[in-house]
């Protein structure tokens, strides 16, 4: 058990420094980004006219007065005592902004893994079965397919088809759940292709060593010797690939949440990049940047839990 | 298994098909892609205008064959640069390990953990819209994949009787690097850099899409599709042939890749790095 | 252990599912989508029959907006105008000027001292009395700097130069200025002069509190963030009560996405103009026989800025190539689906001192001039760059007539870079002057066209020099300084012929076209008008 201490002790340890380097990166592409946020403020419709001490006191109030280094070591103060400062133009608070819309992108994500898993999963599953029979090619092509179509065009038909065709479903928003539906799907077309090629030869790779034949039996009895001999390992990459696939819909559902009119955070993060949102754009990434490496720790902890080696302490080699 | 299948050759044909279709784009469009005709506006499939019109009279045969140069150009400029920034930096870390190690580890996760398009699109941003600053923003996006595997690679033969061998016999440490490490590694990078084009095509065209690439009037089929948003209900080959030129592109990369996998053996899953 | 493990994935996965379905039982029941609601009740043949009021009063009328209609607590305005909840002074119905909660005003003959009257019949829906010291507490709240997302409040933007605002009795305020000020009751339209309940402010900061409490017509009884805002009908509205009781305004950022859900039956219209392009709206239209649109005429106008500082559009031979070669017929009846009248003069139809001006498309005499230009200057071709603002392309489907003129300019050996660039980016660069011309589209203060014409084309003008037109002409300086001295407005209207017909002349800038505002509705509801400020909710009603 202390080995095991130690060694998320010295994973946590090397992940820190990169939520400092995310929280620095996200500063910079504030402070480097074009345009005056000042300005924008005063003048948000492009003809209006201001004083310079107008300017010089909006900037004060909206802290962009002082040197960067300084900006970002009040940033940082802020972000420990959990103020994550306001919105330039809406003024809102964006850590209420953040409590806001994360659970709705996490509802999002979480359903979209669900179809990720399942449809991957599943498909995987049989396609190893079926082993270079009918239904293999079939969902070989159609997992290649999966992950070679771009998530805004899906979105469009999606809507076209399900909305407006068949009216089965909404266009956007999420006043009823169904509206999570399509832009979830969306989101984990592609990953569902991945995900069942990467079930697929995990599963074939087990076997293989297991010298498992399977190659005489058939439908059902194959199934079954397929669920029964596979164990955890072949899951793991299985399972990593849906732990970064999870963080990144969290953090980056942008267009397709924009599309779906979801008002989650990706749509926030991609309209404050635009309008040159600094706080919110900081605090976004570092939202993301977390996820990320909050991921990453589970991963590892998945592997630990599966890989006896790593518990006895060989994980060093 | 060294054999190449017949859905790799399929997915070759495709491939070539299109990557020509673009090359030859001048010769065989049947119009100049630029050329509007307020007289023939959302005109659909003709004799002259096969796969009909756009909103302002444009032939869109001429745009999809057009529209698919940038795109391909960017992408594969875009993963060229972030795999030789992620080759020399994964080559180091791997080999040398210790303090350089940890440096290029922890920029690659820092570099993975930030956001991707949301990243694209501050670099936009800051750098202004245009090829050059989508291939810097793509490629800052993307090199941490590269080093990451190529160091996991290096670390891997590092441990080989071969390298031992060498150093004992006083090679230097470049001429082990560049002239024994590296070139075991190429397999593996060549499937991740076909991988990551079908990857980083399906970037460019999200951020034409949302008006972050391409000026217009150039023919992309990102921005093709976006614009064609409006008028699809009317001409679905508007958004039609322009998305299935990316599936269809993005698909044969990644059969390719598949295909090659297979060809080099190479045991990794492609896949896995993304 | 394995199996241990399995069983924890699945529970995991599962525990998953669960929470993404369980989310919602957590929230506030809603009512369910007003378009399945319709679905249900014509599908049921025998059905009670429901009269046209009883329909109102029953179902909410959904329409969608491109963002959200409460900005909330940290907005100056709370919410946008379009929402009626409330109200100003004085209204800009397309340009013209109608009392509201002032039902009248004079001024001076300096135009130093104003008089409102106030209404006498108005209350706030928390029934607080609007007077003349309500009046003045608004006007307070103003000067704590309050930013907003629509535009700035600000006392001295509202009353610029005051002196001293006093009650002269209960509904009557006087306001007196250091400097005249010709134009206050347009000044103080709409946004300028928000009034909330005084129960609904902080006094101290002039931060709303949770709910914005107004005069209008409805309010606001429910909103959640980014999503909905349900509005209802206040029954005791001095100006007699809406139709419809509930109205829901969906918030859909995207602007195809809106089209679809009108599409598909889930909204019956758009809340704010612009909320469709004028093509997705014919569109629409042309294909599906459930949608009607109107449109309104609107005091903008789109038109070519040059930066004159360009070798080339420095001379006006070049300018009047280019004035020549953009065929406006075919651009408003092709891209625009022969909705917009073609502009050759700088003031708008909507404008009372508009000239009618007539310009030709001659691509002969394009080319001769723009020749002579490049050969006098040596040049084969001329590169310039045409710089758009990203909001106007999407807003106005600028993109394609930029696209289009490419294609024209280029027959004149003139090659046209065309850059869409983010507002901020967009100043900028017009800041720095590193663009050629830019297409672009804007209205024109309609009470006094001389501060336009001098804003844009006389030399000390507050944009011709720092946004870089850098147009120069001493017979526009001196027009433009005479016209004020002017008082009788016949004469001033010939100072501003003058002045349009120079500007034409000299091909100073190129109008396009006269932009109008653009609605789009289900039929299931009528009387749907645009307004200035998004449509008039009060006068719609369901058609059944």
């Amino acid at each position: 058990m202390t080995v095991l201490m130690q060694y998320m002790l010295k994973k946590t340890a090397l992940l820190l420094p990169v939520l400092v380097g995310i929280s620095i990166a996200a500063f910079a592409l504030g402070a480097m980004s074009p345009g005056d946020p000042v300005d924008q403020v005063l003048n948000p419709n492009g003809n209006e006219s201001y004083t310079r001490e107008e300017y010089d006191r909006m900037a004060a109030r909206m802290g962009l007065d002082k040197p960067a280094a300084v900006q970002y070591g009040k940033w940082l103060a802020g972000m420990f005592r959990g103020d994550m400062g306001r919105s330039f133009f809406t003024n809102k608070s964006v850590k209420g902004q953040l409590a806001r819309r994360i659970p709705i992108s996490a509802r999002l994500a979480a359903l979209s893994m669900a179809f990720t898993a399942v449809l991957g999963v599943g498909a995987g599953v049989v396609a190893a079965v079926y082993k270079d029979r009918f239904p293999d090619h079939i969902l070989g092509a159609l997992s290649m397919t999966a992950l070679s179509v771009p998530g805004f065009w899906t979105a469009i038909l999606f809507i076209w088809l399900f909305a407006e065709k068949w009216k089965l479903l909404p266009t956007s928003g999420i006043a009823s759940w169904t509206g999570y539906l399509l832009p979830a799907l969306t989101l984990a077309l592609p990953g569902a292709g991945v995900c069942a090629r990467l079930t697929r030869s995990a599963i074939l790779d087990e076997l293989g060593r297991q010298y498992v034949t399977v190659a005489g039996s058939k439908g059902f009895s194959r199934f079954q010797t397929v669920v029964r001999h596979v164990s955890c390992n072949a899951l793991i990459p299985v399972v990593t690939y849906l732990g970064t696939h999870l963080a990144g819909i969290l953090g980056g559902a942008s267009v397709v949440e924009t599309i779906f009119a979801v008002p989650g955070i990706g749509s926030y993060a991609i309209a404050a990049v635009q309008s040159k949102d600094y706080y919110v754009v900081q605090a976004y990434v570092l939202f993301s940047g977390t996820v990320y490496v909050a991921a990453n720790i589970a991963v590892d902890l998945f592997y630990i839990a599966v890989n006896p080696r790593i518990r006895r302490g060989e994980a060093g080699r | 298994m060294r054999y190449i299948t017949g859905k790799t050759k399929l997915a070759l044909l495709i491939l070539t098909l299109i990557l020509l279709a673009g090359i030859l784009a001048p010769v065989i469009a049947p119009c100049d892609p630029l050329a509007s005709d307020l007289g023939r506006t959302l005109e659909g499939p003709s004799r002259e205008h096969l796969l009909g019109t756009d909103n302002i009279g444009r032939d869109l045969l001429s745009r999809t064959l057009y529209g698919g140069r940038q795109s391909v150009l960017v992408a594969l400029a875009a993963t060229s640069l972030s795999m030789a920034l992620g080759f020399v930096l994964g080559l180091v870390a791997g080999y040398f390990g210790g303090g350089a190690d940890f440096v290029i580890t922890a920029l690659s996760n820092i570099f993975q953990g930030l956001p991707g398009l949301t990243l694209m699109i501050a670099a936009a941003g800051i750098l202004g819209q245009g090829v050059t600053s989508m291939v810097i923003a793509i490629a800052i996006n993307s090199w941490a994949g590269f080093s990451r595997i190529v160091r996991g690679e290096v670390m891997k033969l590092k441990q080989e009787s071969f390298v031992d061998g060498l150093k004992t016999v006083g090679a230097c440490h470049g001429r082990i690097l560049f002239l024994h490490i590296a070139p075991n590694i190429f397999g593996t990078l060549a499937v991740v850099f076909a991988t990551r084009v079908a990857g980083n095509i399906m970037a460019v065209s999200s951020m034409s899409f949302l008006g972050l690439g391409l000026q217009p009037p150039a023919p992309d089929w990102g921005v093709m599709i976006s614009d064609a948003r409006q008028y699809f209900r009317q001409a679905p080959l508007l958004i039609l042939a322009p998305g299935l030129c990316i599936v269809l592109l993005s698909l044969s990369i990644n059969m390719a890749a598949d295909g090659l996998r297979d060809w080099l053996d190479t045991r990794r899953d492609s896949l896995e790095i993304t | 252990m394995k199996r241990t493990f399995s069983c924890m994935f699945l529970a995991v996965c599962a525990a998953v599912m669960l929470a993404a379905g369980c989310g919602h039982g957590n929230e506030a029941p809603r009512p369910s989508a007003p378009a399945q609601r319709t679905r249900e009740e014509t599908a049921r043949p025998g059905g009670r029959d429901k009269g046209v009021g009883d329909r109102n009063e029953t179902e909410e009328v959904v329409i969608a907006a491109y963002r959200d209609a409460v900005q909330g607590s940290g907005d100056a305005f709370y919410c946008w105008e379009g929402t009626y909840v409330w109200e100003a002074l004085t209204a800009n119905n397309g340009g013209v000027i109608e009392p509201w909660l002032a039902r009248s005003w004079e001024h001076d003959d300096q135009c130093k001292e104003w008089i409102f009257h106030l209404r006498q019949d108005v209350f706030f829906t928390d029934g607080v009395q609007f007077n003349a010291d309500v009046c003045l507490e608004n006007i307070e709240r103003w000067t704590h700097g309050l930013t907003s997302t629509y535009t700035s409040l600000s006392v001295e933007k509202s009353f610029p130069n005051l002196a001293d605002m006093e009650k002269v009795d209960d509904y009557t305020v006087r306001f007196t200025f250091k400097e005249p000020v010709t134009t206050l009751e347009y000044i103080l339209s709409d946004y300028g002069s928000p009034m909330f309940s005084p129960n609904c402010f902080d006094r101290e900061t002039g931060v709303i509190y949770d709910y914005a409490v107004g005069t209008g017509p409805y309010r606001i009884v429910d909103h959640v963030e980014s999503q909905y805002v349900v509005l209802e009908r206040n029954d005791g509205y001095y100006g007699g009560p809406g139709k419809v009781k509930r109205f829901r305004i969906l918030c859909i950022p995207d602007a195809q996405t809106r089209v679809s859900a009108l599409k598909a039956g889930e909204v019956m219209g758009l809340a704010d103009n612009g909320a469709i392009t004028m093509d997705a709206a014919k569109n629409l239209c042309a294909t599906d026989e459930n949608f009607a649109m109107d449109s309104t005429p609107s005091h903008m106008t789109e038109y070519i800025m040059f930066n004159c500082e360009n070798e080339f559009l420095a001379d006006r031979r070049m300018r009047e190539a280019l004035n020549l070669a953009t065929d406006r017929e075919s651009i408003c009846h092709v891209l625009y689906n022969g909705l917009l009248e073609p502009a050759y003069s700088f003031l708008s139809t909507q404008s009372v001192f508009h000239l009618d001006l007539k310009g030709g498309y001659d691509m002969e005499r394009a080319k001769a001039l723009a020749r002579e230009v490049l050969v006098e200057k040596q040049a084969d071709r001329a590169a310039m760059t045409m710089i758009i603002r990203s909001g106007t392309a999407s807003d106005y489907n600028c993109k394609a007539v930029a696209e289009y003129l490419k294609q024209v300019y280029g027959e004149l050996g003139v090659d046209l870079t065309i850059e869409i660039l983010d507002a901020s980016i967009y100043k900028e660069r017009q800041q720095e002057g590193s663009y050629d011309m830019t297409l672009t589209v804007f209205g024109i203060n309609n009470a006094d066209p001389t501060s336009t014409f001098k804003q844009y084309f006389a030399s000390e003008g507050n944009s011709n020099r720092p946004l870089n037109y850098n147009y120069y002409n001493e017979a526009i300086n001196e027009l433009v300084a005479k016209a004020p001295a002017i008082s009788d407005m016949e004469k001033r209207g010939k100072i501003y012929d003058e002045i349009q017909t120079v500007l034409f002349e000299d091909s100073a800038c190129l109008p396009i076209c006269y932009q109008i505002n653009v609605n789009i509705h289900n039929k299931a509801i009528k009387d749907y008008a645009g307004r200035t400020f998004g449509v008039g909710l009060p006068t719609i009603s369901w058609t059944e």
